[in-house]
């Protein structure tokens, strides 16, 4: 290769120079442009399969965790996303808010050994005592039911009278 | 000016050297100044030759051996006209050209020594005193090729006896061409069971071609050496840029295996992650249960009557986002420092307050401590 090389004209030699050169540049400047992303998403994936791995190994702790978080609960009592919504039904019936209740199942976060089912309650034009009594019915099934969010809104045609969006969550154990 | 020019020679028919017959030159030991600065031996030897010769520099082929320290120079020059056209083309392709003896002055031996080289037709005695790397005494005679030996004994023992004050000569045959290398010393040469070698910077000096055609080769030699050496280097850009890309696919296969990998275990950990926060929001269902009652108490204890709460709602479970208007603007910022004193709550923040039409309307985030919300165990 030398040899060919010093035996051609100078114009040939830095021609044949730039060319390899121009290559080599271009080559290396498009591997590292795939190596930079190669880089980035090899960290990602490094950083995902940390996490997992992280959750894995905490696996029987974490059960024995939410083992012992529903120990103290009958599963006789917990509810099902049909029963929460009849239950709901049955308090705004005793507090005489029936109808003015609507409710709505948001969904249910199943685990292996239980699920938590969502739903939102939206009461309208109701007044403040039902109201009490309706949030203290639902406080009675602690922890069964939990309240999660909770907004009041004065009626503007009548102040008296007031609108209450809740997210009400139940406990249902799976077995 | 060049009366024999050289031309480039195709690397394929260059040779490493041209020895030529020692009795075509004339060979002087020209003393130095004291204190000679290497830059200053080529117009020292230039300007001895033109002295010694009937000719100018420019008509003569010569070469000179100096060594630094050395208070000697060894110049040794022929016509230029004794070698044809032919001989300058085949000189052309050589990397030096010199005689025969000067291939062995790179002995430079540190103590006195004598050689008698002995050519095809010539013999040269060479004598080191040992004081410095030049000779002291180079003497050469021409001989027939088809000599009878006696007539080469009487040759060799003429110059014998001009070695009088050196040790016993030792008979060498004079180098070959063929035998030429580039060595750990430089341009080497064997000599008998010695080995003559020279520097980068006696290089040209020891070569008797035209010094300015010299030079311009030495220059070319640095240019093709560099542009050589860009051509390796790009070359090895392209390499590591190859190597590169397989590393690059061997690393996509990896990453896609890794990749497969966590999307295999990612329903079980997020099914394990959903699990901690299942539990945790039914412990929190028992402990740290959500008080929005008892966050109106607290708020409404310190509420002054011209202020009307529009809108409440919780974020979370110790922070509380009123909306509520007034009719006297000053009420809301003492409102809001009325909530900062009280001790059930943490933080009060006064969000957008606007003023249209004399009622101003505000938004306040109360951000409760935990154990003013405490809930009574669970029954």
């Amino acid at each position: 290769m030398k040899t060919f090389f010093f035996s051609r004209h100078m114009r040939e030699k830095i021609l044949l120079t730039m060319l390899l050169a121009l290559v080599g540049l271009v080559w290396l400047g498009r591997v590292g442009r795939s190596a930079r992303v190669f880089l980035l998403e090899w960290r990602a994936n490094a950083a995902v399969l940390a996490t997992q791995q992280q959750w894995l190994n905490n696996r029987a702790g974490i059960e024995a965790a939410a083992a012992k978080s529903i120990a103290h609960l009958d599963p006789a009592r917990t509810f099902s996303s049909p029963r929460l919504l009849g239950e709901l039904s049955t308090i705004a019936d005793q507090v005489g808010v029936r109808n003015n209740t609507a409710s709505e199942i948001l969904g249910t976060e199943p685990t292996n050994q239980f699920s938590v089912n969502t739903v939102q309650v939206a009461v309208r034009n109701a007044d403040l005592p039902s109201l009490l009594n309706f949030y203290g019915e639902l406080d009675k099934r602690a922890p069964y039911i939990g309240l999660e969010q909770f907004s009041l809104t004065v009626n503007p045609a009548n102040p008296s009278l007031l609108n209450a969006v809740m997210r009400v969550s139940s406990v249902e154990i799976n077995r | 000016m060049s009366v024999l020019p050289i031309t480039k020679p195709s690397a394929s028919t260059r040779k490493r050297a041209v020895l030529l017959a020692d009795h075509a030159f004339f060979i002087r030991v020209v003393p130095l100044a004291e204190g000679t600065l290497p830059a200053e031996v080529p117009g020292q030897v230039e300007l001895a030759l033109e002295g010694l010769t009937p000719f100018s520099v420019a008509q003569l082929c010569y070469g000179y051996f100096a060594a630094p320290g050395a208070n000697r120079v060894l110049v040794y020059a022929a016509y230029r006209r004794k070698f044809t056209v032919e001989d300058a083309a085949a000189w052309a392709e050589a990397d030096v050209v010199l005689p025969a003896f000067a291939a062995c002055l790179g002995l430079a031996p540190d103590h006195p020594r004598a050689l008698l080289v002995a050519g095809a037709d010539f013999i040269t005695a060479i004598g080191w005193d040992g004081r410095t790397a030049v000779p002291a005494i180079v003497r050469t005679r021409a001989v027939e090729a088809d000599a009878p030996a006696d007539t080469r004994a009487v040759v060799e023992a003429e110059l014998t006896a001009q070695l009088k004050d050196f040790p016993t000569p030792v008979k060498v045959a004079a180098p070959a061409e063929t035998l030429s290398r580039i060595g750990d010393r430089g341009l080497e040469f064997p000599v008998g069971d010695l080995v003559s070698g020279f520097t980068s910077t006696q290089f040209d000096a020891i070569d008797v071609r035209d010094k300015a055609d010299l030079a311009a080769r030495r220059r070319d030699r640095a240019r093709d050496l560099f542009l050589w050496r860009a051509f390796l280097g790009s070359a090895a850009a392209i390499g590591v840029a190859v190597l590169l890309q397989l590393g690059l696919q061997g690393g996509q296969l990896w990453l896609k295996s890794q990749g497969m990998r966590a999307a295999a275990q990612a329903p079980a950990a997020r099914k394990i992650e959903t699990e901690m926060n299942l539990a945790n929001r039914i412990e929190e269902l028992s402990t740290r249960r959500l008080m929005p009652i008892r966050m109106l108490e607290i708020v409404n204890e310190k509420r002054p009557r011209t202020i009307q709460f529009l809108r409440t709602a919780t974020k979370g479970l110790y922070d509380l986002e009123i909306e509520g208007q007034t009719n006297t603007t000053p009420d809301v910022f003492n409102y809001q420092a009325a909530l900062k004193d009280l001790p059930a709550c943490e933080r009060v923040v006064l969000g957008q307050t606007t003023d249209r039409g004399g009622i101003t309307h505000f938004t306040l985030t109360v951000t409760f401590k935990p154990e003013a919300l405490r809930p009574a165990p669970p029954s």
